[in-house]
Formats: C-alpha cells, structure tokens, sequence
C-alpha cells in the first residue's frame, strides 16, 4: 500500500538521523536491517498509537504526550480518544477533610490492564482554596462550590478538569431571599448527553414550615435554572434532600443513615422517585445504612458498629434493591490489627468503591487518619493502606481522571454574554 | 470446520516470509482473523499471514501457546503477559502490536500497547521524542499554543457584583 511505502521512507530518515545522535539500541541495531521492514512508532497507524496513547493516564496525555507531535495532538484532541479514554479510566477515591485547606488524597488502582492488582497511585494535586470543596464529580468534571463575598447565601459554582486545567462559571441560581442552600451537584443524562448541575436548598413556607426547592441547570443550554416540583414527594422521603447526594449515570440519589426511603431524581426526565428501602434492613440507633456510589449503580451497605460483616445491596434503576455480596472480615481481623499496632474496638466504617464494584474500601476508627483497609472483592484478600494524613472529618468521594469538556460552542457563547 | 476427532486440529500458518508453522487450532484461535477463516472453512490447507514476518509471528505462537494453556484464571494470565513481555525490546513491540492488530487479538493487542505506553510514563517530552525517533514538527508558534492549553483557563467567570 502507497501508505506503507511512505511510512517506511520517512522511518529511514528517523533512523539516519537516530544513528547520528546515537539514539537507543534498537535505532542502531536497525541499520543493518533498514533495507528490510524495521518498525518504530512513527510508522505504526492511527489506531494502534490510538491504542497506546489510550493506556496513558489522562494528566500524561495533557502534560505530555499532546505535546509531543502534531499527530498525537490530532489523535488527542478527537472525541472518539476522549470518551474511549473515560472508559479506561479507573474510578477512585478523593478523599478530602472538611477542616482544612489541603489537597485531597486520590486513592486509585492502577492501570495495568484489566486484572486489578492493588498497586495504589496517590496523588495530591487537587489545588483547593480555602472554602472551596469538590462535592461530586463526574466523568472528571467536578463541582467547585465557593459562597459568594460578604453574602453566603449567594453561591459562586463552577464547573472545573483539574487534569485539563479548565474552569468555567456555571450561571448563578437566583435563591429565595431568604433560603439556605444545601448542596449543588453535577450529574450526567446519557441519552441526551448532557451534564447537569442540580442545585438543592430550602426556603420558608407558608405557616413558617419549609419547603425544599430543587433547580436544575443544563450545562449548554442557556443560562436559565429551572425549578423542580418537589411537591408530590412524601414527607417521609422530601427531608433526605438535605443530605449530600450520590450520583450515579444518570442520576442524583439522597439516602439518610436511619432513613427507610431512599430518593432517587432521574436527571433525563427530572422527576423524582422513592424507593423503600428492603424490608428485611433492621434500622435503628446503632444499625444504619450506608449508600456509595459505583457510578453504574447505588449500593446500600447495612452497618452494625462494632461490625466486621456487611451486607450489601446494589439498586441499579430506582425502584429495586438487590442483596449482591455478603463481605465478612472477621477472619482478618488479627491482620488489620498487627498492620497498625491497635486493637480494633469499633470496627470499621465503610468509606466506597474503587474501579466499580472491585475493591471495597474501609476506613479505621482506631487509626482513621492515616489507614484505609482495602478488600478485593474477587481475591477476597484485604490490604492494609497508610495514607499521609486524610484528617479526622474526611468525606470520600467517587472521582475519576478525563480529558472530558464542556461543549466548545456553548462556552464561547457564555463567556461572551457575560 | 474443525473436524469432531479425538485428535486435536493443528494449522499451519505461513509469515510474509514463507516460514511455516504448525500451531493448534484451539492456541490459534485466540486470533479472530484465524477463528473467522477456521468458521469459514478456509483454514484447510496454509494459512498465509501477508503482514507477519516469521521472527515475529514466531514470538506470537509461544504467546497463543502459553496462554491458552492457563486455565480461566485472569490472574495467571496477566502475570504469564507481563513475564512474556518483560524482555522484549521496542522494535519487537512494535511488530508485536501490529501483528495483534492484523490477527484480531484483543488481549495481546491491550497488553503490548499497555507496555509501550508505561515506556512513555513519567517521562518529559523530549524524551519521548528521543526514545521513539519522533521528530518534533510543531512550529514554535504552536507549541507556544499548546502549552497555553495548560494554563488554568478561567471562563465566564462572574464577579460577585453580578446578580
């Protein structure tokens, strides 16, 4: 193929040139062969330096691989690498403390192809400001949530990739004079491709009873926040929209530790739905419910303190929860303490996922600052995991590195509006 | 079709330099150009594999041999992939991921790719640039462009002022 003969000619130069710099073995091993066919990756195709980038982590592909040739540039830059890229990237844990200004943690598992073998990458760039918290993310998009100067009910949103070092504003959401704001969340409809902030806070009603709001904003389409009917939700269910969401594809998800209904907003058609909680969950002051997202589905883990045993129930649409996995670590109990030098007294508390449903990961009362046991769900083994310092208050959220943005189009048509 | 005989099926597969070599049918298949012709009945006599050379379709036979051997353990299979790649140079890789891509052989075809890649780990740019014989053909001006992709970009930033 003409291709092919062009390619092989431009090698030649390559290997001329590599030989005069005295480049690596394999270029001056390749002169007594260069009549012959001789590969190097200039001269491989499209889709096989497609195929290797793609094994890259994202913050290597933008720091370095983009700027290495004009055609891994192009090859970078298409929309095709981007989402095939998403889908290798590996969810972890961003672990973050409520008291302070510091860089999060982000406890992963590592590339390596498929099989996954407990090699952790921890990383601490997330620059954070003061105030400022990721509170979910999404495909590598997160949330930054700042309150606006000298008024606190007025929120400063946006949307930011730390590996991409992109940031934008998302438009501010006009609350009720006198309401308190929750939580804003960023969430994904797949079947319309849109990213959405979903935005919750409370305003007083009439008989100064409140009332929860709920206004969702597409990221794309205008400027405008939409107001969602939370009226039609029980009372037993309306309440749980004060507690940090879960998002999962799709979806935004609100579950309370005693609560035995769990509240589910479907973030294509907006509307809200319960789902009680599975009859036989005992639920009272020392057994609760834990919910994590895998980003594909919620699962409920059911804690007992002082517990070494859960069991745990996965709801992939709303409406039905699932016993999926019994994960008991009584047997390992002598491991956990002999790593640490402690006596376990309060068991451990439950903290997510890593890789979907793969590695379930537990933090330490005794030593929770520092430790994290991490069990493979397949290999049924655990890992002892000493992290720096994660704080005492540390919220655990589900994140992946990507090189996703925000449609082009509509930005330039935001900024300029501004 | 394979016939239905207590014997296994062996192939012979040809390189683009008419080395021959005998391989069973149940190794080989782990290639779904092999599998399809073998469904097609068109495996009968030499299969000729017009874009692999003999050094390395030899190399992919010990592979196709080596891990349809292992019983469906995904564990022992990786470790039996990294111990296969681990003394490999890169100009063998190279022919490795091209004959993987021509064969069809999704599990190699990650695996080698996978090994370039952690070539490439850590490194900085002009190292890459080095170590692969790539030549750096931006103008300046461009990759003054690029790297202003890094700078944190701040868009439709509102001031508090706004309402």
């Amino acid at each position: 193929m003409p291709i092919i003969e062009k390619l092989n000619l431009e090698k030649k130069v390559d290997v001329q040139k590599c030989n005069r710099r005295s480049r690596p073995y394999y270029f001056r091993r390749c002169k007594h062969k260069c009549l012959s066919s001789t590969t190097s990756i200039e001269s491989l195709p499209d889709e096989i330096v497609f195929q290797i980038l793609l094994q890259l982590e994202a913050e290597e592909i933008y720091e370095s691989a983009m700027l290495v040739c004009r055609r891994w540039y192009k090859i970078i830059h298409t929309h095709d690498f981007i989402q095939e890229h998403l889908k290798h990237s590996s969810p972890g844990l961003l672990i973050q403390d409520w008291t302070t200004s510091e860089d999060p943690t982000f406890v992963t598992l590592s590339r390596g192809g498929k099989v996954n073998n407990f090699k952790f990458k921890l990383k601490s760039k997330y620059r954070l400001n003061l105030n400022s918290k990721y509170w979910a993310t999404f495909n590598g998009l997160a949330l930054e949530d700042y309150p606006s100067k000298g008024n606190n009910l007025h929120r400063t949103v946006f949307v930011v990739n730390d590996t991409t070092n992109k940031r934008i504003a998302v438009p501010q959401f006009s609350a009720h004079q006198h309401a308190c704001h929750y939580f804003s969340c960023l969430g994904y409809a797949p079947a319309s491709k849109e990213y959405k902030v979903v935005h919750i806070h409370s305003y007083p009603g009439s008989n100064n009873l409140s009332i929860q709001g709920c206004a969702i904003l597409t990221l794309g389409v205008g400027k405008s926040w939409r107001c969602i009917d939370t009226q039609h939700i029980p009372a037993t269910a309306v309440h749980l929209l004060a507690y940090r969401p879960l998002i999962t594809e799709g979806f935004v998800h609100w579950g309370g530790w005693f609560s035995t209904c769990f509240l589910s907003l479907n973030l294509e058609s907006e509307i809200f739905t319960e789902t009680p909680i599975p009859h036989d969950i005992y639920v009272d002051r020392i057994v609760y419910n834990y919910y994590f997202s895998t980003w594909r589905s919620v699962t409920l883990i059911n804690a007992t303190r002082r517990g070494f045993s859960w069991d745990i129930w996965e709801m992939k649409k709303p409406g039905e929860w699932k016993k999926v996995l019994k994960i008991d670590l009584d047997a390992q109990k002598c491991k956990i303490e002999k790593h640490w030098g402690c006596t376990l007294l309060n068991g451990l508390i439950p903290a997510g996922w890593l890789n979907y449903m793969d590695v379930f990961v537990l933090s330490v009362w005794e030593v929770r600052d520092k430790a994290l046991v991490l069990y493979d769900v397949r290999t049924r083994e655990i890992e002892c995991l000493d992290l720096d310092c994660i704080g005492d208050l540390s919220i655990y959220c589900l994140h992946r590195n990507s090189l996703v943005w925000l449609d082009h189009t509509w930005m330039d048509s935001a900024s300029k509006s501004n | 079709m394979a016939a239905e005989t207590g014997t296994p099926t062996t192939l012979t597969l040809k390189s683009n330099d008419d080395e021959l070599f005998s391989v069973a049918e149940s190794a080989a298949i782990l290639s779904v150009t092999i599998r399809n012709m073998v469904e097609d009945g068109c495996a009968g006599g030499v299969i000729p594999l017009d874009n692999v050379d003999g050094k390395t379709l030899a190399s992919v036979i010990t592979y196709m041999n080596g891990i349809s051997a292992i019983p469906a353990d995904e564990e022992k299979k990786k470790s039996y992939r990294d111990k296969f790649l681990s003394d490999k140079d890169f100009e063998t890789l190279a022919d490795m991921v091209l004959a993987a891509n021509y064969l069809n052989m999704s599990c190699l075809m990650d695996a080698v790719s996978a090994k370039i890649a952690q070539v490439m780990e850590k490194k900085s740019v002009g190292w890459v640039r080095r170590k692969f014989g790539i030549e750096n053909d931006y103008t300046p001006e461009e990759e003054a462009a690029v790297k202003e992709e890094h700078k944190w970009t701040f868009e439709g930033v509102e001031t508090d002022d706004d309402n």
